[in-house]
């Protein structure tokens, strides 16, 4: 069954185009860019089925990053640093001050 | 816009600590000075700052750090140096004559009391041309030479704006005891680098480096404000941790800052945050303007926290420095009461005291923002992400325990981070905060994130009563070379009721200073050929009057300031009694040289008997220098430097003329050489009504009608009351055509009424 899952666009975005894919299928394509006071860029949030890989790339570049989703996942973290591209499932509703 | 705040009763404990009370004093991070000489010996970064393995330099924990009579150590040779870091200004120096002071020197002496971090950082601003300096020196050595007799030295490692204001790269300061146990004295030496040693005598003006104002506003649901917090409340913290009740007045005190809370705290209705109930930035922005005492666009050492219920992004944001809207960033921060600052983990020994360091911790956070400071992990992205960024290349410090990390990003997330945090800032962090350019760290001054630890300054305080314009009296700032610079200096009472001033004050040559630098050299200051003395007189001007000087800038006492192609800055000061005004930066261009007539009198033209000739309007004692102009006035006619040259040649014919003749001492006798009015008439009328409007160009209003004047006057007393007659009425024709004020035109056809 499908949860609502937030990718939390962090830090590194200067205001590029990012899409968001699921097992091939464009989900959303967003332009994010980094608050640098909170560290923050967007938040997406989309449904996604546990099992499904979801992928953020950015067109133009080869930057991408894959994550299977878990049945526990429900914040993804997606940070650009230099030449790569990260997701990492974290545990709680991230912060930003 | 603003609106007033309604009046509502304080509800933020304000009641921080007095500085050094006793508990301040005990304080690990505190340092009370040094003693002995060895105090130094070794690299600073291990003797100077206190760390946690190492003995604190302090001779006499609890007691206060400058030794008094009764309290002077007993036995020889132990010495102490009470502490002096703090904020220093260049002395004043007493004198008899009203004066500009063309340089400002503050000096930030960074080497003990809280978190002290081995630096002395200078900042210096040149009055005119405007020009500032700023420069950080790391402490190599800090000696305790007697008792309260301390030698610092540091080497020049940042450079800001003009480095010529600041030579060498070796800084020294001395602090000395006066009469009596107390410094007396306090002196800062720059040195090295080839350059003259230059010392400056200061003044203490602070212990801490700048002043700062905080006010706290709280909307009506976000509960009570959450400004303080008892370091004790939480089990979960260093186990040597002093325990205290720190407020943000003493976090930032201890950072370096002369803070005061504002008394005017302000509940907000929650209705500003609009039907939603939370807020958005240009909400927030909106209520700062409203509600915030201090409100203004402009730099201000100054900041509003607001303390809110919840941001429109919603619960997972604690807090933000929402202040990056319109010119004046970085005035505004928020605070959020309902947020994810609320949630304590579950099991958590002490869920509330949690949740008030998590608030406290937050709102710190936000105020640092407001001091350009960016989050632990983002300071390396200052230098790549503002090009020409001055500030010192910093490295991400993602572990480091300071309010700027995220506790909940460190490594072993936010218990790790409160298990070793110290309530503090990092060492980077308060270097930018004491010693980067004020411009970098003033609320509402450099944008956010713009030179960051990652914008005169004005060094002065105007009061704006007055302005003064420095001005030719043509189209364009364009000069052909040879052509004497002429300035005009107006100064107008630009306050809403009358006011008196000197009215020779800017025609005496003694009380304005003027600067002028050419692109790419050194400033130097104009000092006029003539100065007068008078008996003061009084002037009173209306709103939008009045008073004007004009004087030959380009020549000085001590040589041609502007005698060669290319751009100058011009810039004037006037000091009225403390109310220093300073005029706008002139950039006028003077022309290569247009014939080798005039390259090849050059050499003789730019002397300072020429100029002499040409400001005192002739100087028949001075043969060589009025030769030089007749063949200017030969070899160059159609050069504006021809009609100063010609009426300077004929100007001492117009009246019987004193010269000093012989040439030894004892054979110096006065002689008189006879006017000789027509001759001398021919030549000026030719010289300044032939193309009256290129020579009132160069010449300057005030020169010109002034020097037509006299012709008439001449003529007049010998006899040529019709020759005058025309002169004057050509001057006023002259006067109409180019807009000159209708009082000084009616006082020409005064004169002209009084001619048969």
């Amino acid at each position: 069954m499908a949860a609502k899952i937030e990718f939390h666009f962090q830090e590194g975005f200067t205001g590029e185009t990012v899409v968001l894919s699921v097992n091939g299928t464009e989900l959303s394509r967003v332009t994010v860019q980094t608050r640098l006071q909170t560290g923050l860029a967007a938040i997406e949030a989309v449904e996604i089925a546990p099992g499904r890989s979801a992928t953020i790339t950015i067109p133009g570049t080869r930057l991408s990053a894959t994550h299977t989703v878990t049945a526990t996942d429900r914040w993804i973290t997606v940070n650009r640093r230099g030449d790569a591209l990260s997701m990492v499932s974290v545990s709680s509703s991230p912060g930003y001050v | 816009m603003s609106t007033r705040k309604p009046p509502v009763a304080p509800r933020i404990k304000m009641n921080a600590p007095e500085a050094n009370s006793t508990s301040e004093l005990d304080h690990p991070d505190f340092l009370a000075g040094i003693y002995d000489e060895t105090a130094l010996e070794e690299p600073h970064t291990n003797g100077f700052t206190p760390h946690p393995d190492a003995p604190i330099p302090i001779p006499f924990p609890g007691q206060r750090p400058i030794p008094f009579p009764g309290q002077i150590p007993q036995i020889p040779p132990f010495r102490f140096c009470a502490p002096v870091s703090g904020r220093y200004n260049l002395k004043p120096v007493p004198g008899p004559f009203p004066h500009v002071n063309l340089i400002f020197v503050t000096v930030r002496v960074d080497v003990d009391r809280f978190l002290p971090q081995s630096r002395i950082s200078i900042e210096v601003s040149r009055l005119i041309p405007n020009s500032t300096a700023h420069a950080i020196a790391e402490v190599t050595s800090d000696r305790c030479l007697a008792t309260n007799n301390r030698r610092i030295t540091g080497t020049i490692t940042y450079r800001d704006g003009n480095a010529a204001l600041i030579p060498g790269d070796t800084v020294v300061f001395e602090a000395k005891r006066g009469l009596g146990f107390n410094y007396g004295s306090y002196t800062l030496t720059l040195s090295g680098a080839g350059t003259s040693p230059r010392t400056y005598t200061l003044v203490n003006r602070s212990q801490r480096f700048d002043p700062v104002e905080f006010e706290v506003d709280v909307v009506e649901n976000a509960g009570a404000a959450v400004t303080d917090y008892d370091t004790g409340s939480h089990p979960n913290r260093p186990a040597d941790l002093p325990i205290e009740t720190l407020t943000l007045e003493s976090v930032f005190r201890r950072s370096g800052f002369d803070v005061t809370m504002s008394p005017n705290v302000t509940t907000i209705p929650t209705a500003d945050a609009g039907s939603d109930g939370t807020w958005s930035d240009s909400e927030m922005h909106n209520a700062m303007v409203t509600y915030w005492s201090r409100f203004a666009d402009r730099p201000q050492w100054a900041m509003w926290v607001l303390y809110a219920a919840r941001h429109d992004q919603g619960r997972d944001l604690g807090g933000i420095m929402f202040d990056d809207i319109g010119a004046n960033h970085r005035q505004g921060t928020a605070i959020f009461t309902d947020s994810f600052i609320q949630d304590a983990p579950a099991g958590d020994p002490n869920a509330a005291a949690w949740r008030r360091r998590m608030t406290f911790w937050t709102a710190v956070h936000e105020m640092g923002h407001a001091f350009n400071l960016a989050h632990a992990w983002q300071k390396a992205l200052g230098t790549p992400q503002a090009p020409g960024d001055p500030w010192i290349p910093l490295a991400n410090e993602p572990e480091s325990r300071s309010f700027m990390n995220y506790p909940f990003r460190v490594s072993g997330g936010e218990a790790a981070f409160f298990a070793d945090f110290r309530f503090r800032f990092s060492d980077d962090e308060l270097i930018f905060m004491r010693h980067a350019p004020r411009r970098f760290v003033q609320m509402g001054n450099s944008d956010w994130f713009v030179n960051h630890g990652f914008e005169a300054p004005s060094a002065l305080r105007q009061s704006g009563n007055w302005t003064l314009e420095i001005r030719p009296n043509k189209d364009l700032n364009t000069y052909r070379f040879l052509e004497p610079v002429v300035m005009e200096l107006k100064l107008s009472n630009a306050s809403a009721r009358p006011a008196s001033v000197d009215e020779d004050l800017l025609s005496d040559g003694r009380h304005f200073v003027v600067t002028i630098q050419r692109e790419g050299g050194q400033p130097r200051r104009w000092r006029p050929l003539i100065t007068r003395c008078h008996e003061f007189e009084e002037t009173s001007l209306k709103t939008g009057e009045a008073i004007y000087g004009s004087h030959t800038i380009a020549a000085s006492t001590d040589g041609w300031l502007i005698d060669e192609p290319g751009f100058y800055k011009i810039q004037a000061a006037v000091d009225l009694g403390g109310d220093v005004v300073v005029s706008n930066v002139l950039r006028l261009y003077v022309t290569p040289p247009e014939s080798k007539a005039e390259s090849a009198v050059a050499p003789d033209f730019f002397t300072e008997d020429v100029g002499r000739a040409i400001v005192f309007g002739g100087a028949p004692a001075l043969n060589s220098a009025m030769e030089t102009l007749r063949k200017v006035v030969e070899t160059c006619p159609d050069n504006p430097a021809a009609i100063h040259a010609s009426t300077a040649l004929s100007g001492p014919q117009l009246k019987n003329y004193k010269v000093l003749e012989g040439d030894e001492r004892k054979d110096l006798s006065i002689h008189s050489q006879s006017a000789d009015v027509d001759t001398a008439a021919k030549e000026q009328v030719a010289a300044l009504l032939e193309d009256p409007d290129a020579a009132a160009e160069t010449m300057g209003h005030i020169h010109y009608f002034g020097q037509l004047d006299c012709l008439a006057e001449a003529m007049s007393d010998a006899g040529d009351d019709k020759g005058a007659k025309k002169v004057i009425q050509n001057s006023i024709a002259v006067m109409k055509s180019r807009g000159v004020l209708n009082s000084v035109i009616q006082s020409a056809e005064r004169k002209l009424a009084k001619l048969k």
